[in-house]
């Protein structure tokens, strides 16, 4: 597991207050919090290059441009977005590694 | 006498040309393979040594970088700047080009800014600004895109009238070349940027 939590000042995000039981359990979660572009897409990267295929990638970012920018990174990149959840100012993507 | 009407004015007619050679058969078909290369990839151009300029520059290199695309930056002028060593040689190869050099030494901790520079204070101030909101600098960047695989390209021609060598450069350039290399590059990219 490779978990980044760079901001100490933000709460970590609470995997027990998820309101929707339905969502994608990560096998990798990154915390991109606090960070603007291009850093969560960074990082997101970096995840998604290190697990194996068919796993979950988790990516949590404050900066709103990751509403935009995931799903462009998924179709540029061909992976694959199969969950997304914003809580407050706090926004989960879920990736599922398709290909190398 | 009545003025002449502008259309009557001394405009000779244009001799018709010849009627051209009867073609000696159809046009020759293009070639049925395309062999232009794939057009995947980033290619910028750091012209500018300007904090702000540049910082956009590698937002975009790096984006492209984690997006899986090859990315190339060419820099020339005053983006050498960027990949000059802070502490390069200040001693050019003539009085003129030592003078440059200690006018203009360089370094990606000492790009000013394109408005707001208010000499050299602006740059403090948005160097903070951005630490407060974990935007890395561009020396930072510099590295980073390094890491993330970004080609790094210093134009020779800029190089030479500046006084720098390839030792007053960082280490993590990859190619020293020219126009040539830009272009071969660029071709093969969709996406061609100029900063």
């Amino acid at each position: 597991m490779v978990s980044q939590r760079p901001d100490p000042t933000l709460p970590p995000p609470d995997p027990a207050r998820r309101p929707n039981p339905g969502l994608p359990r990560a096998d990798v979660v990154v915390d991109a919090s606090g960070f603007l572009c291009p850093m969560p897409i960074v990082k997101l990267a970096q995840a998604v290059k290190s697990v194996a295929v068919g796993q979950i990638v988790e990516v949590v970012a404050t900066d709103p441009g990751i509403l935009a920018d995931a799903p462009a990174w998924a179709q540029m990149t061909r992976q694959d977005i199969i969950g997304a959840w914003s809580e407050g100012d706090r926004h989960h993507f879920w990736f599922r590694k398709l290909h190398e | 006498m009545v003025a002449p009407s502008p259309s009557a004015t001394s405009i000779p007619a244009v001799p018709t040309p010849p009627d051209p050679p009867a073609a000696a058969g159809p046009l020759p078909e293009p070639a049925q393979a395309d062999l232009r290369p794939v057009k995947d990839g980033v290619t910028i151009v750091v012209f500018s040594g300007d904090f702000d300029r540049v910082q956009a520059a590698f937002n975009i290199a790096v984006g492209a970088a984690s997006s899986g695309l090859p990315v190339t930056m060419f820099f020339t002028f005053w983006g050498l700047d960027v990949i000059t060593r802070p502490n390069a040689s200040r001693v050019g190869r003539d009085p003129l080009r030592t003078a440059f050099r200690w006018l203009k030494p360089g370094g990606a901790g000492r790009l000013p800014l394109t408005r707001f520079n208010f000499l050299g204070l602006g740059p403090v101030l948005m160097r903070r600004l951005m630490g407060q909101f974990r935007m890395p600098a561009v020396d930072q960047m510099v590295e980073l895109a390094h890491s993330l695989g970004v080609r790094f390209i210093a134009c020779t021609i800029t190089m030479g009238v500046m006084g720098l060598t390839e030792a007053d450069l960082l280490p993590i350039v990859d190619a020293y070349a020219g126009v040539a290399t830009y272009l071969a590059d660029a071709r093969g990219s969709d996406v061609n940027l100029f900063i």
